[in-house]
């Protein structure tokens, strides 16, 4: 199994603060976002400080790669969760999209490579989430 | 009303990392897998209970739990129907003050704002994020766009439309209601028969874009 990172919407982790304040603050979700897009030390305190309960906040983004993978690894993939989204572009090669909530709700859950993979990718778009996980992860 | 499209999938670099494989897919195929994030500001919570009712897409919107609601009056979605008729008129704002009384009183009584908020209108502005891939944007469109829909939230559906024909035209040349993408009204019986004058409207947005 190999996974590739293609793309993922741009401003990930100001989007995702931006929704965690448009719940509780009485300001616009443009302003808002506006605000945080210059103050990456509120992004990252918003983000570390994060109770992940119903997670919907993590939703506001969507990430793509290319998956080598047997119809069965896919299969695998799809039955941990099935808010992974596969198109099979050839035999053995999947475009693959998901949100964040579902990527970190995977990495906490499973092991292997694939949990490896999906981890280590985050690193491009969302490197504070990365940092947390792999934090709880060296934590046990 | 305010819609500010906050992110999008990048759809050209979807496609140049497909060609280096030297895969050619068509457009549509990446509906489900691009996504876009907007922000939607000063609508009325009648409209947001429409909206949530397309359950493929993420929503975070302001709480009425956490968030007090401050001068009411100047905080509310008004419709022409009633702001052109002077009975509706003085019927809507009498309410709207009495309401307002009400829920000062209640929070001064040290009510909390998660029950104050009980006695609020459904007229009051609310503001949220919602993100929809590609493929239920498509079905949004083609049921909010539509003539039948509800005025407020046929106004969110254009706007949103506006925004992301600005981002990826190509991808949505097709979008709009029902009628438009299918050739077709759907609506039986109840269809408003202007299919015509609907495919200029849009041709027109798609050609502004």
């Amino acid at each position: 199994m190999k996974l590739q990172l293609i793309g993922f919407t741009p401003h990930l982790e100001e989007v995702l603060a931006t929704a965690v304040l448009t719940t509780t603050i009485g300001s616009t979700p443009s302003k808002l976002f506006s605000r945080v897009s210059n103050d990456p030390k509120r992004v990252k305190s918003l983000i570390k400080g994060l109770q992940l309960q119903h997670g919907s906040v993590l939703e506001h983004n969507r990430i793509n790669w290319l998956l080598e993978a047997s119809d069965e690894e896919a299969l695998n993939l799809l039955l941990k969760s099935k808010f992974f989204n596969l198109t099979r572009l050839r035999p053995g090669l999947w475009l693959l999209s998901a949100n964040l909530r579902t990527i970190v709700e995977y990495v906490r859950s499973e092991e292997g490579p694939m949990r490896d993979a999906l981890l280590g990718s985050m690193v491009e778009y969302a490197p504070t989430m990365q940092s947390c996980l792999e934090v709880k992860n060296r934590e046990g | 009303m305010k819609v500010e499209l906050l992110s999008a999938s990048p759809i050209a670099q979807l496609v140049k990392a497909l060609r280096a494989r030297s895969i050619e897919v068509p457009l549509d195929m990446l509906l489900p897998h691009v996504s876009f994030t907007f922000a939607v500001q000063d609508i009325s919570r009648a409209c947001s209970h429409q909206l949530v009712r397309h359950r493929v897409a993420s929503y975070s919107q302001q709480s009425q739990r956490f968030v007090e609601v401050k001068a009411l009056e100047k905080h509310v979605v008004v419709p022409s129907t009633i702001s052109n008729s002077e009975k509706a008129y003085v019927t809507f704002w009498g309410l709207l003050k009495e309401t307002q009384r009400a829920y000062e009183d209640l929070v001064g009584f040290s009510v909390p704002m998660e029950d104050a908020r009980f006695v609020l209108p459904n007229a009051t502005e609310t503001h949220l994020l919602v993100t929809m891939d590609g493929q239920e944007l498509f079905h949004f469109f083609g049921l909010r766009c539509c003539n039948r829909a509800q005025w407020e939230i046929r106004l969110l559906a254009d706007s949103m439309l506006r925004e992301v024909l600005r981002v990826a035209p190509e991808l949505f040349r097709k979008a709009g209601p029902y009628c438009y993408q299918r050739g077709r009204c759907e609506e039986g019986r109840f269809s408003c028969g202007r299919i015509k004058e609907v495919k200029a409207k849009y041709d027109k947005m798609k050609e502004e874009a």
